[in-house]
């Protein structure tokens, strides 16, 4: 499997912040849900990613090229849809493409009118009179119309109806089905992503959690739950985080086997999905 | 650098109420009793400026768009200033071609070269200020500014007397204008790269 | 070829699509040789995730259902259904040769080996 984006021990210092020694890959033709809260440090990996912010220490090669030192060419191969997409609001759609297609070397008009197209979007309107679906949507026609081979995607859901959301995972998928291209796609949405992420990168205050295939994860994690009375130390040292409440306790394992042995009826297994899994490991414990 | 240069002034194209200027500020000098001292050191200076503030206008919304895309920033640092030296030439090119044709349809007053070369060496020292300010100040600055400034300086501009007639003072004078307006380029251009290499999101 | 994924359903989604499938080329439901979807275009339709479609495609594969050719696609096995059956049952007849084996060294009754048959069996529906 061909290695499209390698993080190797990525670090980046803030006053009030570190971005500490992430690694994690992502090979081509797949999908990987970038996934943590608010300020866990998603941003700034793609910001690092995109060399929008200089690095403190680590190394990030994109299609095998260190993304500094091969700038230019991995940029060309990149496409981006931030969250805050701010093309120039007084240009027309098409006059702010006019600027960027420049830009790229492999840039496609017809890819781009093809887009336009089909989500109904008038080149001649100012950006200012778009709302913010249809933004998000333009931006993700100019990311989709210089044949790039990895789109990177930071947040392009929040603050969008779930029409539109889902319309958006539609054309990824699209984009994914080659098996040339990689989408990396970062989101406290986990429901976005969740169905067809093919792997899952958690970060959580600036420290990866794990990068894993969806699937192992789905497969190895469980949810047990019971009653006040049997929680123990034994179930407290097999669970990652528990939670209590007046009723009983649920708790994140990767052991259920072991537990489901000892204590047989009288606890509750559950499959969690992948934000339960995220909103165990990142939350407070209760 | 081609392509960013090519950018750049599409980015002045669209600036419709620019053009406009650029055509009326002609339109003036052509058809209306002029000095055309006066004339060359207000207009170059005044479009070069707005020329500027133009591109910078779109560029200082656009950075984090702009450093995404296949772009190295010192190349992009570059062009501006690059493009700065192509405004004044262009628009030291017209403004002359604007003299020549005022000149010959006897609208205007055939000026001494001295003076001649005296007003093109104060109006690029004058872009160059004009234009790296703009270049390095964000849209901070509203467009007409410039206009107003240069107004302001060429109405409280009288060459004094003793400088008139010397002709050998005022090529002194135009060598002084043209050194210090090649230190401002130089500190433009330092100071539009330094702006692009350090920023960060 | 029709799959139907359940979110509700325990079971995961990669052995849902291998066993529908599984279950339409044993009914005859896929005929043999029949060119089935590519793994990413299968992930698209059904709307879940290439790694997910590839898997279950694998152990389709394993087990002797489908077949790759590269370059060219993935196919239905061209051996017959009764010896893809053949196979299953001789797969079932070794596991269940251990069973009994294990059960009586353990001193299971065959009473209640079929017992506990009967409740796995029921508890699976």
């Amino acid at each position: 499997m061909e290695t499209i984006l390698e993080i190797k021990n990525l670090s980046k210092n803030y006053p009030g912040f570190k971005l500490d020694n992430v690694s994690f890959n992502l090979s081509k033709g797949y999908i990987m849900g970038f996934i943590g809260p608010n300020g866990a440090g998603k941003t700034t990996v793609i910001k690092l990613i995109m060399n929008l912010i200089k690095k403190s220490s680590g190394e990030i090669k994109i299609f095998g090229m260190d993304n500094m030192k091969y700038e230019k060419e991995v940029k060309n191969k990149i496409g981006f849809v931030y969250d805050d997409c701010n093309f120039y609001e007084n240009f027309s759609l098409m006059d702010n493409a006019k600027v960027i297609a420049d830009f790229y070397e492999d840039w496609s008009w017809s890819d781009f009118d093809n887009y336009l197209n089909r989500f109904k979007l008038d080149k001649d309107q100012k950006t200012k009179e778009l709302s913010k679906g249809m933004k998000i949507q333009f931006a993700l026609a100019i990311a989709l119309s210089h044949n790039a081979e990895l789109l990177i995607m930071d947040e392009p859901t929040s603050g969008l109806d779930p029409i539109f959301r889902h319309e958006i995972v539609n054309i990824l998928q699209e984009y994914i089905e080659d098996g040339n291209r990689s989408i990396l796609f970062s989101t406290h949405i986990i429901s976005d992503i969740e169905k067809m992420a093919d792997y899952i990168t958690f970060i959580n205050e600036g420290k990866l959690i794990f990068s894993e295939e969806k699937n192992i994860l789905e497969d190895t994690y469980r949810i047990v739950k019971g009653g006040l009375d049997i929680l123990d130390s034994n179930i407290e040292q097999e669970c990652i985080r528990i939670k209590k409440n007046k009723y009983g306790f649920s708790g994140l394992t990767l052991n259920h086997e072991k537990l489901q042995e000892k204590y047989g009826l009288n606890i509750m297994i559950d499959k969690p999905d992948i934000e339960e899994i995220m909103i165990y490991m990142a939350g407070e414990d209760s | 650098m081609k392509k960013l240069v090519k950018r750049n002034l599409f980015l002045i194209s669209k600036n419709f109420y620019l053009c406009i200027f650029y055509i009326l500020t002609i339109v003036t000098m052509l058809f209306l009793k002029e000095d055309a001292f006066t004339f060359l050191v207000f207009f170059i200076p005044a479009m070069t400026s707005i020329s500027a503030s133009a591109i910078e206008k779109f560029d200082s919304k656009n950075y984090k768009i702009t450093f995404s895309m296949p772009v190295i920033r010192n190349e992009f640092a570059n062009t501006k200033a690059v493009t700065l030296l192509l405004l004044v030439g262009v628009n030291a090119a017209v403004s002359l071609i604007t003299y020549i044709i005022a000149v010959l349809s006897g609208k205007v007053e055939i000026l001494p070269f001295s003076l001649l070369v005296l007003g093109l060496s104060f109006s690029y020292l004058l872009s160059m200020l004009g234009g790296g300010l703009a270049l390095t100040a964000g849209d901070k600055r509203p467009n007409y500014i410039y206009i107003i400034l240069f107004i302001i300086i060429f109405d409280n501009m009288n060459i004094p007397s003793f400088v008139l007639g010397n002709d050998i003072l005022i090529y002194l004078i135009s060598v002084i204008f043209l050194a210090i307006g090649r230190t401002v380029y130089v500190i433009a251009k330092e100071n539009i790269l330094r702006i692009c290499l350090e920023m960060e999101f | 070829m029709k799959i139907l994924i359940s979110n509700s359903n325990k079971q995961p989604i990669y052995e849902q699509i291998s066993f529908q499938v599984k279950e339409q080329i044993l009914r005859g439901a896929l005929a043999k040789d029949e060119l089935m979807p590519s793994i990413r275009n299968l992930a698209k339709e059904l709307q879940v995730s290439v790694i997910t479609t590839k898997r279950a495609y694998e152990e389709l594969e394993r087990d002797g259902f489908i077949h790759t050719v590269p370059g060219k696609g993935t196919y239905v096995a061209g051996q017959s259904l009764s010896s893809i059956k053949e196979k299953k049952y001789k797969i079932i007849e070794e596991d269940l040769i251990k069973i009994v084996d294990d059960s009586k060294m353990l001193n299971i009754s065959i009473d209640e080996l079929i017992d506990r048959i009967t409740v796995i069996y029921e508890q699976e529906e």
